[in-house]
């Protein structure tokens, strides 16, 4: 039977940024202009153009197309296994064997073995070769954890979040990594724990691929399921990245379950990474976040199309910057976000929201 | 909120962040196709077309577009429309020097601004009222004395004029409260010059009639 990439599935990746799909399979893109990897080519003749960079043209040998055809050519491959592999990237699920998109269960994709010329490897090839979101190893994860004390303190001590809240986005944490360890290994091979980028093995002692202690904060879709993982570093090492994704790459905004509740017009915040998010929600607005500034789900933006939107931005010109980005992307798509602006003496929306909740619990007290 | 740490110096993403931020203040509902002047103010003004490479390349992508030339195609064929398919091959060219213009026109306009800026900032010392400059009535640029050093607004109904932009054309007026003390025709840079002259000058009749009051 051929296999079937539904329609809706083909739309999305052909929206897809040119630009951003050539970044990913590691060409060297400079003002939307790469070398053409099709011919030999002295001078960049590859252009990204259009809205979003969303089209590619070589003006040397004259090949066009969008994100899936360039992704074709550079692999040499087939329509359906060039939208299987995107896919993939990107996170939109799909049964590649009937009509029926499906967006709860975990597909197991057919991962065509890519060989990349030598020039254009990058040195992250997690980049080029994703591990797919595996929903059930992340229920395994989440089932098994539970808020620890260093997590209590960092969201309701420290950020004064909304306990309410913390449960109902399902957030949790770890902090004894052998048990971990230990329950998914007695429900998963070891080899699927280590090609899924959970666990590693060295001298023969299995590590977690993230550092603990830290949060885990479930991603899920519009209808609520589970998409994606991210952890948050509680620790005190400071080499160690604050935020990481695990098994796969994919971007995903957070909280878009708040979208099916929410009507049109109504407003909506959009936050840059998780923590601001949470303190917004925790102020009784509607917020997502985007995972960070240079992680933006573009796709799913055109979600948010039917609200008016609004953006405290981070009070330095990194956070302005992103601002001016993320607008940039969104009138692309024919929409835009208003500029919040933030008290001068406050970094970010997380801390402004700690004073707020500081203010509004010392003037309860003293009635 | 349109910040620039270095220097008071204008620059494109400058001016197109500030003009954006005046059109978000306005109501969708009042305003027809919002979306749209903005998507337009995002692509004239923002885009880098600085460098040579990346403009002659989105020349180069827009003069071979085969998108663009099958919707001049799609126009010809309304039995309304009285031209031929040669014209409109024609007006696509001319789009392209149009494009051109406006890169031409922004650059100049900032480069202008950023020149005169600190001369009238000193002749004015920032008095109580604020000083407007006003490019073709379509642009409006409020001088600040500390970050951020510029607050803007748009004429939406005047965008049109942007359409016969060119670098080399355009007019600036000064304002000081209400009231138009230079008004400067770009022809040549010594102009610039002489609208900081007309300003002293009205600035100087200002004072005088303030102090005979």
């Amino acid at each position: 039977m051929d296999s079937y990439i539904p329609k809706e599935i083909v739309d999305k990746l052909r929206s897809i940024s040119s630009e951003e799909v050539a970044l990913m399979l590691g060409l060297t893109v400079r003002n939307h202009k790469a070398h053409c990897f099709m011919h030999d080519d002295k001078v960049p003749s590859l252009s990204f153009y259009g809205p979003n960079r969303k089209m590619w043209k070589c003006f040397s040998c004259g090949k066009s197309g969008n994100a899936v055809s360039l992704f074709m050519e550079f692999n040499n491959i087939g329509f359906v296994e060039a939208c299987q592999q995107l896919a993939n990237q990107y996170g939109y699920s799909f049964d590649v064997s009937s009509n029926r998109p499906l967006s709860a269960r975990p597909i197991t994709p057919n991962l065509i073995n890519i060989s990349y010329p030598s020039r254009f490897k990058k040195s992250n090839s997690s980049l080029i070769t994703p591990s797919p979101f595996r929903d059930d190893i992340a229920k395994v994860v989440l089932q098994n954890s539970v808020l620890t004390p260093t997590a209590y303190k960092f969201l309701f001590d420290e950020r004064k979040l909304d306990g309410n809240l913390i449960t109902a986005v399902g957030i949790k944490s770890v902090e004894a990594k052998n048990d971990l360890i230990h329950t998914l290994k007695s429900n998963f091979s070891e080899e699927e724990l280590i090609n899924n980028n959970i666990v590693s093995i060295k001298n023969g002692r299995s590590y977690l691929k993230f550092f603990t202690p830290c949060l885990l904060i479930p991603y899920r879709d519009i209808n609520g399921s589970l998409i994606g993982l991210q952890t948050r570093y509680l620790g005190e090492k400071k080499d160690v990245p604050r935020f990481q994704f695990l098994f796969s790459s994919a971007k995903h905004l957070y909280n878009l379950p708040i979208l099916d509740k929410m009507s049109y017009g109504d407003d909506l915040y959009v936050s840059e990474g998780i923590t601001d998010c949470l303190a917004l929600l925790s102020a009784g607005q509607n917020a997502i976040a985007i995972p960070s500034a240079s992680n933006i789900p573009e796709s799913e933006l055109l979600m948010l199309k039917k609200f008016k939107l609004h953006m405290f931005p981070d009070n330095d010109e990194a956070g302005l910057n992103a601002f001016y980005n993320l607008r940039k992307i969104l009138i692309q798509r024919g929409t835009s976000i208003r500029l919040e602006v933030l008290p001068n003496e406050f970094k970010d929306y997380a801390e402004y929201y700690v004073s707020l909740k500081a203010n509004s619990d010392g003037n309860e007290q003293s009635k | 909120m349109v910040t620039n740490n270095q220097s008071n110096k204008l620059t494109r993403k400058i001016l197109c962040q500030g003009l954006l931020d005046a059109i978000d203040k306005r109501d969708e509902s009042v305003y027809r196709d919002l979306e749209y002047i903005r998507s337009l103010i995002s692509f004239l003004f923002e885009d880098d077309w600085s460098d040579s490479g990346y403009c002659n390349t989105s020349y180069d992508v827009l003069a071979n577009d085969q998108f663009l030339l099958g919707y001049t195609f799609l126009l010809k064929a309304n039995p309304q429309f009285t031209y031929t398919w040669r014209y409109l091959r024609q007006k696509k060219d001319e789009y392209i020097s149009f494009l051109k213009n406006v890169q031409g026109y922004i650059t100049q306009i900032c480069s202008d601004i950023s020149e005169i800026a600190p001369d009238l900032m000193k002749i004015f010392n920032l008095e109580l009222q604020e000083i407007k400059l006003v490019i073709d009535d379509t642009i409006f640029v409020v001088l600040k004395s500390s970050i951020p050093y510029y607050e803007f607004d748009l004429e939406i109904k005047n965008l049109d004029r942007i359409l016969s932009a060119s670098s080399d054309k355009y007019v600036l007026r000064v304002m000081y409260g209400k009231t138009t003390v230079g008004v400067y025709t770009r022809k040549d840079p010594s102009d610039i010059d002489i609208l900081v002259e007309q300003v002293k000058v009205a600035q100087k009749l200002i004072k005088s009639d303030n102090g005979s009051k």
